[in-house]
Formats: C-alpha cells, sequence, structure tokens
C-alpha cells in the first residue's frame, strides 16, 4: 500500500501548537501508519530499492527449426544482445531460487524440456527431460515444480484431458504424473495449493501441493478459456479468463483458502497472445496484471483481438486502463507482454508482416517499451518470434 | 573462380601440337596408318586401318531445346560417379542443388531458387511426381535403372506442362539388347549398410528383354553430438535406419520401322524417421510403394515419326508417429497417354506437334480426382546462321469441376557464328507454371481448394564454348538467367481454437531470382590406357523474396537456397584402376524469412577407387569409396546431421568380358 500524505504531516509538525487534540491525532496518525508497515520517508514499494540488470525477451523461435533463443534488454544503457541457448521451441519462462527455467517443446518425439540457467550468465545449469510438451512451471515448494502439459488433440481438434508433471528439482526427474482437465495452462501456488487453469474445461484443478493430487475441480461460470493465474499481493488468486465467443474477457480474485470467486473485472477484448504464450502479466510491485488482445489477424471470430492492453489494479481489483498500441505498417499482433515496475516501463512485443500482411513466424520480432499511457518510448529487435517476457532483477 | 576454370581446361588441353587443326567433333582418338609390304606379291600393299574410337555426343531428349542450359550424364558418367541414388548423382554431377533431410531422409531438387515441387523429374519422357505431394524422393530412385540424365535448367512448360518452374530432369532408364549381358553386384559398409543388385539382358531377333532387382539396407546409427541436452552428449542416430527394394523390366520389339517398349517398375521402402536431432526420435517411420508400368512405341508417319506412351503409376504412403498417436496411409494414382508427330521441314527443321490427357486420383478428403489435358507444337527452325526454337502448350487441368487453361509460350535462339569453332550463343524466354498439388488444395486440416496455379517467367542467355580434339574434349558453359514468379503458394497460419493453429496454402508470394551457371568438363588421353577426365559446376543464385515490402522477408535470400555451390570432380583411368574425387562446396543456406539465422557452408569430398579384371568368363571389379573424406559435421537442412567420414565396399561381376 502507498501513502502519499505521510510527508505533509511532518512538514507540518515543527510550527504545529501542541494543542494536544491535533497532537495527539497526529501522533496515532504516525503510530498506526507505522504499525501497517508504511515507509514514512517514501514508497512501502520494494521495487524501489532494486534495479533492473536485463529484461530477458525468450524467443520460441520457429517451430519447425526449433531455435528458441533469449534477448537480454539493458534499460541502463538501452542495448539488447541476442543469446542463443540450444533450446527447441519456448513456451514460457520462470524463476525460482536465483534461476531461470526455460520450458520449451522438442516437438519430434511429443515431449520438451526444462533447462536451467543461472541468471548471471545465464549458461545452462541442469535440465528435467518431460515425457509431453510442457506449458508453464510454477513452484509449489522450494524443490519441486508443477508443469502443466500440452492436451493431445482429436481430429476435431477438440483436446483431451492432460496432467500436470510434478518435477523433482534435486535431481530434475519427473515423479509422478497428475490428471487434471483439458488444455492446462497458467498455475499459481497460494496456500499450500496449485490452481491449474484447464483452459478448454473453463475450470480450476485446484492440487494439494504436498500430497500432489487433486482436491477439487473448480468450476468457474462464465469464464471462457482460463489461462494465466497469478497469486497477488492481497493472496488473491487472479485467473485471467480470455474470452470467446458469446464470452466477455475478464479476471476472476478468488480466495484460495474458501475457493470462491471475491471479485470479477470485464475486460473487453478476447485476451490472447499470437504465438499463444505469454498473453498477461502480473507485477508484484506496481500490484497491477497487464492483459494483451494479441491475436488482431488472422484469429477472426471468436478469437479476434484488438492490439489493446489492458491494465488492472489487483489492489482495488478495478479496471484501471486501457491502453491502444501504436499502429505500425510493419508490425501485426501481441505476443508477450511484461510491466518493469522499477522503471516505469511496459514491454509488449510484436511479430513482423509476412508476404500477406499476416504474422510472420520466421524472423525476427520487436519490443516496444511504452510509458504508462502507452506512448511508445522506445522499441528494440528481439529474437525470432518473441513470447515471453521476464525480469532479472538485483538489489542495490 | 576464372583461374581454376582455365586451370582445368589446361590440363586437358596443353600441351597443344595439334591446336590450328579443325576439330573432329567424332573421333577422339587416332593413330596414323601402317603401311607394309606382305611377303606375297598378288597383293601389292596391305594398308592396317588406323584405330579410331567414336565418341558419340548423346542426343539430347527431343522435348528439349537446343537453347536451353542442360547438363547430360550418359551411361560411362552414371557409372563412374559410382552414384548409388539419383540424389546422389544430380549432388555430385550437377549444378543442382539437393536438398535431403539426413542420409536416408527426404531429398528433393531445387533449381535456380525454385524448390521441389516446382523441378519436373521425368521418367522415359512422363512424369514421375506424387500429385499428392507434387515431387519425387530422389533418394527412392537407384541409378541401377538409369542409363542416361539430362538437367534441364529452367522453364520447360512449353513441352512439359506444369512443374517444370526451375528445371526438368529427364531421366532415362536401361535399354535392354539382345547380346547377353549379365551383372550381380553387392558390398557393405558401415552403418551396417548392406546391397546387392542384379541385371540381366539378353534377346533375339527383334525381342529384347531386360530384369534387374536391388535391396539396399542401413541402420543410419552414426555419431552425432546433441547439443541441447545439459551437459552436451555424443549420441547415435537412433530410428534412421532404411531398407528399400527395387525390381524393374523391360520388354522391347523392334520392327523395320517401328519399335515398341514395355516397361515396370516397383519399388517398396520403409524407412525411420528420425525427426529433428534435437529431440530424441520418438519411433517415427514412413513406408513408401510405387507400381508403375508403361508403355512407348515409334513408327513412321508419312515422312515424320509418331511416338505414343502411356503409363499408370500407383503409389502408397504410410506414416506412422506413435508419440503423435499418428498412423495415416495414402493412395495416389496417376495415368497418362502422350501421343507425338515430328515432322521434317525440309531444310527448314523440323516441327513437332503433341498431345497428351491425364488423370490423377488421391484418396485425401474421401477421395479427390483431377483431369488434365493439354496440346503442344514445338518446332526448330534453321534461319542460318540463327536457329529459333519456337513453342507453346496449352493445359487444361480440371478439378472437381474447376477448369484452369494455362497456356505456356516459349522462344528459344541459337547462333553459332562460326562454322569452325565450336562456339554457340543461346538465349531463350519462357513462361511456366505450377498447378497445386492435392495436399495444397484438399489436405485435411488446412487445404485450399480454390489455390491457383503458380505463374513464372524465365529469361536466359549463355554461350557455350566445345573443343575436341583427337586426345581430348573440353565443353565450357556460362548462363545468366532471370525468373520471376507470381502467385507462390505458401503456407500461414490460422487459429482454429484457442492456441490451436492449423497451416493453410495461398497464393500470396512473388519470388525474382537471378543468377549465374558455370560448368566445365573435360576428357583428356594420355597414353595408351592412361586418360583423365573432369569438371566443376558453378552456381550463384540470387532468389529473392519480393512479396510485401513491409515485411522483413522482402528482399531476402528465400530459406534454403544457397547462394553459391561448387562442384568439382576428376577421375584418371590406368588399364583397369579408376580413382575419382568429388568435391562439394555448399554456400551459407538461411531458415529464417530474413535472413537472420543460417547454417554454416559445408564443403565435403569423396573418394572412390575401383579396379577392374578382364578374363575370359567376364569381368570382375571391386571399388571402394570413402565419403566425406575430411569428416566434416554439416547439415543440409538444420537439425538433420549428415554422416560423418565413412566407407563402403563393392564387388561387382559383368559377363560378358566385352
Amino acid at each position: 500500500m502507498r501513502s502519499s500524505s505521510s510527508s505533509s504531516v511532518l512538514a507540518s509538525l515543527p510550527n504545529a501548537r501542541l494543542r494536544r487534540p491535533a497532537v495527539w491525532i497526529a501522533f496515532l496518525a504516525v503510530a498506526a501508519l507505522s504499525l501497517t508497515g508504511c515507509d514514512l520517508f517514501g514508497s512501502n514499494d520494494d521495487e524501489g530499492r532494486r534495479v533492473t540488470t536485463d529484461v530477458v525477451i525468450a524467443n520460441s523461435g520457429n517451430f519447425s527449426a526449433q531455435d528458441g533463443s533469449l534477448t537480454l534488454y539493458n534499460p541502463t544503457d538501452s542495448t539488447a544482445t541476442l543469446k542463443d541457448i540450444n533450446v527447441a521451441f519456448i513456451n514460457s519462462l520462470a524463476q525460482h531460487n536465483g534461476r531461470l527455467f526455460v520450458v520449451d517443446n522438442t516437438q519430434a518425439d511429443n515431449a520438451g524440456r526444462i533447462t536451467t540457467f543461472d541468471t548471471d550468465q545465464l549458461e545452462p545449469i541442469d535440465q528435467v527431460s518431460n515425457p509431453r510438451p510442457p506449458r508453464y512451471i510454477a513452484f509449489p515448494t522450494a524443490d519441486k515444480g508443477y508443469v502443466s502439459n500440452l492436451s493431445r488433440f482429436d481430429e476435431n481438434f477438440s483436446p483431451e484431458p492432460s496432467t500436470v508433471s510434478v518435477v523433482d528439482l534435486d535431481d530434475n526427474s519427473v515423479t509422478k504424473r497428475v490428471d487434471v482437465g483439458r488444455e492446462p495452462r497458467g498455475i499459481g501456488v497460494a496456500g499450500g495449493k496449485a490452481f491449474v487453469a484447464n483452459s478448454a474445461d473453463g475450470t480450476l484443478s485446484v492440487l494439494d501441493a504436498d500430497a500432489d493430487t487433486v482436491n477439487t475441480t473448480l468450476s468457474l461460470p462464465d469464464c471462457a478459456s482460463p489461462k494465466s493465474v497469478f497469486v497477488d499481493e492481497e493472496n488473491e488468486v487472479a485467473v485471467v479468463c480470455q474470452g470467446g465467443g458469446e464470452q466477455a474477457s475478464e479476471v476472476l480474485f478468488l480466495s484460495p483458502i474458501e475457493e470462491t470467486i471475491k471479485d470479477r473485472v470485464e475486460l473487453g477484448a478476447p485476451i490472447g497472445s499470437a504465438n499463444a504464450t505469454q498473453s498477461a502479466y502480473y507485477s508484484e510491485g506496481a500490484e497491477e496484471l497487464y492483459a494483451i488482445s494479441g491475436v488482431e489477424t488472422f484469429g477472426g471470430p471468436p478469437l479476434g483481438g484488438t492490439g489493446e492492453i489492458f491494465r488492472v489494479d489487483t489492489d482495488t481489483n478495478v479496471l484501471d486502463a486501457t491502453l491502444e498500441v501504436p499502429q505500425d505498417d510493419e508490425l501485426v499482433n501481441l505476443t508477450a507482454v511484461g510491466y518493469d515496475a522499477v522503471t516505469q516501463d511496459l514491454y509488449v512485443t510484436r511479430l513482423p508482416v509476412d508476404d500477406a500482411g499476416g504474422p510472420l513466424f520466421s524472423a525476427d520480432g520487436t519490443a516496444l517499451i511504452l510509458d504508462r499511457s502507452g506512448d511508445e518510448v522506445t522499441r528494440f529487435e528481439t529474437g525470432n518470434t518473441p513470447g515471453h517476457i521476464a525480469f532479472l532483477r538485483d538489489s542495490q | 573462380m576464372a583461374a581454376l576454370v582455365l586451370l582445368i581446361a589446361s590440363a586437358f588441353l596443353l600441351p597443344v601440337p595439334g591446336w590450328a587443326q579443325a576439330p573432329a567433333p567424332v573421333d577422339t582418338t587416332r593413330r596414323p596408318p601402317v603401311v607394309s609390304e606382305p611377303p606375297d606379291s598378288s597383293i601389292a600393299m596391305s594398308v592396317t586401318l588406323p584405330e579410331v574410337t567414336v565418341e558419340g555426343v548423346l542426343d539430347r531428349a527431343a522435348s528439349i531445346p537446343a537453347a536451353a542450359h542442360v547438363t547430360t550424364l550418359d551411361a560411362d558418367a552414371v557409372a563412374a560417379s559410382g552414384a548409388q541414388s539419383v540424389a546422389d548423382l544430380l549432388s555430385m554431377r550437377s549444378g543442382a542443388f539437393v536438398k535431403q533431410y539426413g542420409s536416408t531422409g527426404l531429398a528433393t531438387l531445387s533449381m535456380r531458387g525454385m524448390g521441389g515441387t516446382q523441378t519436373q523429374v521425368l521418367l522415359d519422357g512422363l512424369r514421375v511426381a506424387n500429385p499428392q505431394t507434387g515431387q519425387v524422393d530422389l533418394s527412392l530412385l537407384p541409378t541401377l535403372l538409369i542409363e542416361s540424365v539430362e538437367v534441364q535448367h529452367g522453364a520447360g512448360s512449353a513441352r512439359h506442362g506444369s512443374g517444370s518452374l526451375g528445371g526438368t530432369v529427364h531421366l532415362r532408364t536401361l535399354r535392354p539388347q539382345t547380346d547377353p549381358l549379365f551383372r550381380v553386384a553387392g558390398g557393405g559398409g558401415a552403418y551396417d549398410e548392406r546391397h546387392v543388385s542384379a541385371l540381366a539382358s539378353g534377346g533375339r531377333g527383334a525381342w529384347s528383354g531386360l530384369v534387374a532387382g536391388r535391396y539396399y539396407r542401413t541402420d543410419g546409427d552414426f555419431q552425432y553430438r546433441n547439443s541441447f541436452l545439459v551437459p552436451t552428449q555424443t549420441l547415435r542416430r537412433n530410428g534412421a535406419g532404411a531398407r528399400t527394394m527395387t525390381l524393374f523390366g523391360r520388354g522391347t520389339w523392334r520392327g523395320d520401322a517401328q519399335r515398341w517398349r514395355l516397361s515396370g517398375w516397383w519399388t517398396k521402402a520403409r524407412r525411420g524417421l528420425p525427426g529433428p536431432a534435437s529431440a530424441r526420435s520418438g519411433g517415427a517411420r514412413q513406408w513408401d510403394e510405387l507400381g508403375r508400368v508403361w508403355t512407348e512405341g515409334t513408327l513412321p508417319l508419312g515422312a515424320g515419326t509418331l511416338e505414343l506412351s502411356a503409363q499408370g503409376q500407383r503409389s502408397r504412403l504410410r506414416y506412422r508417429n506413435p508419440p503423435t498417436q499418428t498412423d495415416r496411409t495414402t493412395l495416389t494414382t496417376a495415368t497418362d497417354a502422350d501421343a507425338e508427330l515430328r515432322y521434317p521441314l525440309s531444310s527448314l527443321g523440323s516441327i513437332t506437334a503433341g498431345t497428351t490427357v491425364g488423370y490423377d486420383h488421391a484418396s485425401l478428403d474421401g477421395g479427390v480426382d483431377r483431369v488434365s489435358g493439354a496440346t503442344f507444337v514445338d518446332a526448330t527452325l534453321s534461319l542460318a546462321p540463327f536457329e529459333l526454337q519456337p513453342a507453346v502448350r496449352l493445359d487444361a487441368i480440371g478439378a472437381n469441376g474447376e477448369p484452369t487453361v494455362v497456356p505456356s509460350p516459349r522462344l528459344g535462339v541459337r547462333l553459332r557464328p562460326f562454322d569452325d569453332v565450336g562456339l554457340t550463343l543461346r538465349g531463350l524466354v519462357g513462361r511456366a507454371f505450377r498447378y497445386p498439388t492435392f495436399n495444397e488444395r484438399y489436405y485435411e486440416p488446412g487445404g485450399t481448394p480454390g489455390l491457383q496455379p503458380e505463374d513464372g517467367w524465365t529469361t536466359e542467355g549463355g554461350v557455350s564454348f566445345r573443343l575436341a580434339r583427337p586426345d581430348a574434349l573440353l565443353t565450357v558453359e556460362a548462363t545468366a538467367f532471370a525468373t520471376r514468379l507470381t502467385d507462390k503458394i505458401v503456407w500461414r497460419p490460422s487459429y482454429v481454437a484457442n492456441g490451436v493453429q492449423v497451416w493453410s496454402p495461398s497464393n500470396v508470394s512473388r519470388v525474382h531470382s537471378r543468377g549465374l551457371e558455370l560448368s566445365v568438363r573435360g576428357r583428356r588421353q594420355l597414353r595408351s590406357n592412361l586418360s583423365l577426365s573432369g569438371g566443376s559446376h558453378f552456381t550463384h543464385t540470387e532468389a529473392e523474396n519480393r512479396a510485401n515490402p513491409d515485411s522483413p522477408a522482402y528482399g531476402a535470400q528465400l530459406p534454403y537456397v544457397p547462394r553459391q555451390t561448387w562442384k568439382l570432380w576428376g577421375r584418371a583411368e590406368w588399364r583397369g584402376l579408376s580413382v575419382s574425387a568429388t568435391g562439394r562446396l555448399v554456400g551459407p543456406r538461411f531458415y529464417s524469412a530474413d535472413e537472420s539465422k543460417s547454417l554454416a557452408p559445408y564443403q565435403t569430398v569423396d573418394v572412390r577407387a575401383a579396379y577392374e579384371w578382364a578374363f575370359d568368363a567376364g569381368r570382375l571389379a571391386l571399388e571402394a569409396q570413402v565419403k566425406n573424406v575430411l569428416d566434416r559435421r554439416y547439415e543440409i537442412v538444420r537439425l538433420y546431421p549428415m554422416p560423418p567420414r565413412h566407407a563402403t565396399l563393392r564387388l561387382r561381376f559383368s559377363f560378358p568380358s566385352s
């Protein structure tokens, strides 16, 4: 919680007469603020003491070429560097225990890997071989990971129920696979539980993070295609429903203890990444959730997007702003989003156009840096098909 | 490069005591006549005629215009290459780029920036491409069947219809002879390679026949480094084995003025598809089976010659991939019937007119059909010193009631400015097209039934120089070309469900391709029983996407089209011993659309040594071959490594000895 009034109280104290009511009121106010943890000398935001060393953009690569890579952007000197890391098609990134986890799909064997890198030199440290193409990874404990696995599809493109892999991070092995719903995607961990979004079912599978079993399957009424799952600073589970058909996109806020929906925030346009990767981002420092309506071409109804970015204040659970990405004849769609609360920069990645004006998945993309109003500040080139944004930070 | 060409040329020409002599295009070996006085005075004298070796120039296929750039490989060249498949042969001895997915994977041809579906392959004048995929896997065509090959560069639709955008490969199969011939060969090598083949030919009177068969297998399990693993590991290529069997038969009847042939070819292949080397093999497999029967006849018709041909081809392709639970079988049928009448125009030249009908069927989407018909006129007009070669073909192709009519005109010009110098100037302009394949129209999911043909125009100009002496032969050619292709079919993604992409083809791309093709070939008889031969092909190709100026792909080199390729080979024969070496240098190949990522250039050298013993019962030959002598680690296609250095041995027996 921020406090913007504490400095005015201090300024008035030396000139105030010691009238008892006013003094006592002021004293009580300061005490109350201190007890609640507000920083009287500035923002309570921990990000203010940390610096962003690198903005890491995972370039998924061309699926058949299996050429995933990373682009590292240094916001201090505004330089971008491409790092080839010998991974296949990158689905997502995650950070845990000072390591960067790269989740990739190796295609031919219908499986995948999770490769861990140190966050200094980004050199590979370990690797987990996953029996199915992995989507996202979350960490219910320090030495355990949960990985959502891609569903198989029948001849009508209907997904079949899939699994979550339980990964032992000490010996880098998959110890168990837990049955969940169809098209499991994002995972959020709160209250000793893991909430897995089953995108094709409109449900959440709730796993016991100790027993690695599904306790309940929560139905999410009027939530079409739940995908991204975050846990905010109020310890609420935020689920982004991408929308589709008759159902609008929205963000649901659930209590992890009661497993009930507390708030719903409607967004206004279908949410999605043109690369089917990162379509939402939660900034802990800013307590804001960003979602992109990224499939603005070739998706068609009901998947057609608008090129907008929605910002939700997760402290008050309201839609704070709708930003429009600047038009560009050479760029199309949105594929990933991230917000750096330290520099207050919004990053969004886009694809170049192909022969007919649609997205080109076999060429370098572009990352735009926008201000909080959605105006472009600068841009830089990424690798092939950028798909996920993360921030590496250090304490000063 | 120019210096190297001159060096090669000098090896075949210097010293040149007979330089001022007029070229003798037929006789290549001559000794002076021996005159002696016999002891018997009833005969005043006798003359021993000089020994003359006749080296004929292989008759170009009648459908190839003289103005086109053509690479010819006769039977000796095919045998001398040591190539076991047409893919290997063209990779070693032509200017084309063979794109191959590993040592046992799909091999297709790329010429002048065009891909495998845009290069026509003809077997005895009849198309062989699978109508479903539009291409031929050249790794499944054994050289056992092949007598000669002509690689025609550039537009060829004026005679061959759909698919001849980048070029046309004319394969001629073996011709039986009445004299008995028996040949058997077998061998093996690295990665558990085994092969055995046999051929028998003979006849009597007007009849002759030939049968041949071949079996080949390999495990393909060579070592490679997988840098996608942590830590990097050296693994064996798993699931890359292949087994192929081929049978070929032909019967010929030759009358006074007629000739008829009936031929059959069956091939079956089973091979593993290990997938990209970044992942472990999922156990995917593919089975290819093809059966083909064709007949050809030549008979006089007035002052002209009528050629009739017909073929029926049925192919079955099964693809199984356990990890994706895929098991799919498709059947295709292709039939054609052709009639061509060639008529001389007295001293003016000749004219050929013809018609063809065809029917194709594939088991896609419940069964799809295509009926085609075409008529052409092709003339050669001698208007000294020029020779003009105008032609036009009209194709009508109907698929499910939607006929498409495409005219393909062509004009070639050839000029021999000097009678006594083998210098030829040539130029050609022509239109070519490619009708969409069954997969592009009807594949589920994603096929686009309303696709239009790709359309291209080619312009080229060239110069060739041929010098023939009694002991040497040299040919040097240079060709510059430019091609513009519109309505190029490319596959693009669309979402059919949240997170589910389906790729569909559409006519949205354009290509400008231009370049230079240089070749030199020569042969020199140094001494009795000692000869040298060799050659080189150099190709520079700028094949650029020209569809959308807002796209980073605009102006970029097309993926997997190398800008430069260079092939160099040499062979020495002394008595029964022959030693040859082939080098290939291929430039970088981009695998991204914007030239941001590329595969490294690679160089390979193969060497081959063979010794042949001739004795009364026949001829016995032992051959050893080492491929990739320099032990390079390279990929033609990203993540499909090619084998490191490896060797094979082969033993061949043939009867009779002459």
